[in-house]
């Protein structure tokens, strides 16, 4: 057996730790959930937006990657297949909590037009600079179309580029940059509303305390 | 760990603390209790109500809330906790569209009429639902589950529990315990998918004359009592390797829905309803 | 340039750069500078969000014991494994957990379910240790104490939650028992081999729930 290269401080390379697993080494494995498993817990957590959920989701990628590993042959890069598992495994549940009949198609094509701000009895629209805090955005980004979801999160939060995104949505370069697109277009909606909801809260408590002044 | 907004911990006399929460939206809250009752229930305001019960000093309840995310907690802050001192009870009024996570571990757990996906994770506890709509998840060792009227979908997984579902209208049905019984009596909703499984124990379902499914039934060392006209698989399925020493494989009617009951030594009744 | 071109350009390159003409536009559409300013807000807000975050060590302690439980550990023989700190400190009783998962891994052996592992036959790249054989009644006696060492080590602080512990390891013992008779008995029939996967499933699972209790407080 050929001896594995180990860094200074004598940790398994990837594709040692790769190799290794697919023997069934356990330490590979550990390692192989080192080096991955903060990104794709993240992944997890942005698309579900709970940890409870989302430590069973990062849980069931890498129980199938590890199920999988003596399948990998190297034709692409090994976070690119890791993640591709990932993202299914939160597409399958996403789709399960809703109903059987809804394409993901027409989950993922509201009205383009409807990416405009809305016009709402009894305030302007507001702008969004210095109003959107991660709470907002986290819970926004929950109510995404799963589709639009998983770009964004890819994309906007964990810095992968479009051609990667491609691989791992198994989507076109072009398809890739609409969805973003329409993820962005529909999330500033759902802060609009937000915004509007709040500032219509303000109105209605001040107008409670100025009524109870009276 | 959770930063909390609020710590409330116990003065000497104090058994009662009630706290309110708004919310724009659909909230998420998260209860969790290791012991005593957790009763959640719908209301028309946009505001989470929660209201606590406990009878020692050793036990404090630590609450968080962002945006409408809301999450209260019982920890537990003295020493050598006896089984009376670890309990809570928690009422806790939502609006009727609500997300909810319960994590306990005993007691009772009820919850009524409110719209939401929904995820219990318990040793032991009872749950009792009725008139919830959402994806349902439970995750327990032992317990009871007591299910009414309730529509989405559920997955549910245990060790001994049992699982009783009454007039559901759920497309997605997963239930697998070990020693537990399992009691399906609702209709197969077109397209649906129904999965009951146990080890041991009785797995009864119910129809009517008019129900449309597609049925997979077989208990390894066990006996199948079959009351619905089955005939072979209108689909042109042959049985899976799986399902070679099946005791039941066909359709009812259209085989519009699928239902697959699983056992290993227990007992399967298909039973007409009445 | 009309507003819809300007989507259009939006749409197909959502980060290009600034041209000429859409600088033009924005300097004269009241709404196209608020939808330019918005996303340019989000932008930045979902820098806040992190790419990368650590999840909770029972996350790894869980899949651990899956893979144990489902046969896609194997020790090698070429080399010692690096120390394992990281997951020793995950389980509060290390003696034990390796002991039960152990004899699982015996016991799966002894029933021959290898042959369930899906993926590349590994007996042929790497050569397995040759184990003495366990009598049947040594692995389920040693299990049966392995299961009593283990729940009275994890001190749960609710009697009646430890209570349904001890009583639930008891039966996920017994029914692991019967799914290996079965197994034994039925070769070929995949539905008892499945039972016997499930079974060592929900062993591994009530090791995870019972060791995340075990904890003072829960979590």
């Amino acid at each position: 057996m050929p001896r594995t290269r180990r860094s200074e401080t004598g940790e398994l390379s990837e594709a040692d730790a790769i190799r290794l697993a697919q023997l069934g080494d356990p330490a590979a494995f550990e390692r192989i959930y080192q080096l991955h498993s903060r990104r794709v817990y993240a992944l997890c957590l942005r698309m579900v937006g709970n940890t409870a959920e989302a430590e069973d989701l990062a849980q069931e990628a890498f129980l199938q990657l590890f199920r999988k590993i003596g399948t990998f042959r190297g034709e692409s890069a090994f976070s690119t297949w890791l993640h591709r598992l990932a993202v299914n495994v939160v597409l399958m549940k996403l789709r399960k909590k809703s109903l059987p009949e809804t394409s993901l198609e027409e989950q993922t094509e509201p009205d383009e037009e409807a990416g405009g701000p809305r016009k709402d009895i009894g305030g302007p629209d507001l702008l969004l600079t210095g109003s959107v805090d991660r709470v907002n955005l986290q819970r926004a980004i929950e109510q995404l179309p799963p589709g639009y979801k998983s770009v964004f999160v890819l994309h906007d939060i964990q810095g992968y580029e479009h051609n990667e995104i491609a691989q791992i949505m198994t989507c076109s370069i072009g398809n890739s940059k609409s969805q973003l697109h329409k993820a962005r277009m529909r999330l500033r909606e759902l802060l609009q509303e937000t915004l509007r909801n709040q500032a219509r809260q303000q109105r209605q408590a001040a107008k409670g305390e100025s009524a109870r002044t009276d | 760990m959770m930063g909390a907004l609020f710590l409330i911990g116990v003065p000497a006399q104090a058994h009662h603390v009630e706290k309110h929460f708004q919310v724009t939206g659909k909230p998420v809250v998260t209860v969790r209790n290791p012991s005593g009752n957790i009763q959640v229930k719908a209301w028309n305001k946009p505001e989470v109500m929660i209201s606590m019960n406990f009878a020692s000093d050793k036990l404090q309840i630590a609450g968080e809330q962002a945006g409408d995310r809301i999450e209260v907690e019982t920890q537990i802050v003295g020493e050598n906790p006896t089984s009376d001192e670890l309990k809570a009870d928690y009422v806790v009024s939502v609006p009727e569209e609500s997300e909810l996570q319960v994590r306990t571990d005993s007691g009772d757990v009820t919850v009524d009429s409110v719209h939401g996906n929904m995820t219990f994770d318990t040793v032991g506890a009872n749950l009792e639902l009725s008139d919830v709509e959402g994806y349902v998840v439970i995750k327990s060792i032992d317990g009871s589950l007591v299910c009414t009227r309730c529509a989405g979908s559920l997955d549910a997984t245990s060790i001994s529990g049992s699982f009783r579902l009454i007039q559901p209208s759920m497309d997605s049905v997963r239930i697998q315990t070990s020693s537990g019984n399992i009691l399906f009596d609702g209709n197969f909703i077109r397209r649906g998918i129904y999965i009951l499984k146990n080890y041991s124990g009785t797995i009864e379902v119910r129809f009517s004359p008019s129900d449309s499914f597609d049925v997979a039934a077989n208990s390894l060392y066990g006996k199948v009592y079959n009351e619905a006209p089955v005939k072979p698989d209108v689909h042109g399925n042959t049985r899976p390797p799986k399902y070679s020493n099946a005791l039941l494989f066909g359709s009812v009617n259209q085989g519009n829905a699928k239902v697959e009951l699983s056992s290993f030594s227990g007992t399967i009744k298909i039973l007409k309803r009445d | 340039m009309s507003c819809h071109e300007l989507k259009n350009i939006l749409s197909q390159e959502p980060d290009g750069a600034m041209t000429m003409e859409v600088r033009k536009h924005l300097e004269g559409c009241a709404d196209c500078r608020a939808l330019a300013s918005d996303l340019a807000a989000i932008r930045l807000a979902s820098l806040d969000l992190p790419a990368e975050e650590e999840p909770h060590g029972r996350v790894w302690a869980r899949i651990r014991l899956q893979l144990e439980a489902e046969g896609l550990i194997r020790e090698p023989q070429f080399e010692p494994s690096p120390q394992r700190v990281a997951l020793r400190s995950l389980f509060q009783r290390p003696a034990f957990a390796g002991t039960v998962l152990g004899l699982l891994l015996l016991a799966a052996g002894f029933a021959g379910v290898r042959s369930l592992r899906t993926g590349p036959d590994i007996t042929a790249q790497a050569q397995l240790p040759t184990q003495p054989q366990p009598s049947e009644e040594a692995v389920q006696e040693a299990s049966l104490n392995a299961s009593e060492t283990s729940i009275e080590s994890l001190q749960q602080v609710d009697p009646q939650v430890q209570a349904v512990f001890k009583r639930d390891f008891a039966l996920v013992d017994n029914v692991i028992s019967m799914c290996e008779k079965s197994v034994r008995e039925q070769p070929d029939n995949d539905l008892a081999r499945e039972y016997l996967n499930d079974a060592y499933q929900q062993k591994a699972q009530l090791l995870a729930v019972a060791m995340d209790r075990g904890t003072l407080g829960g979590r």
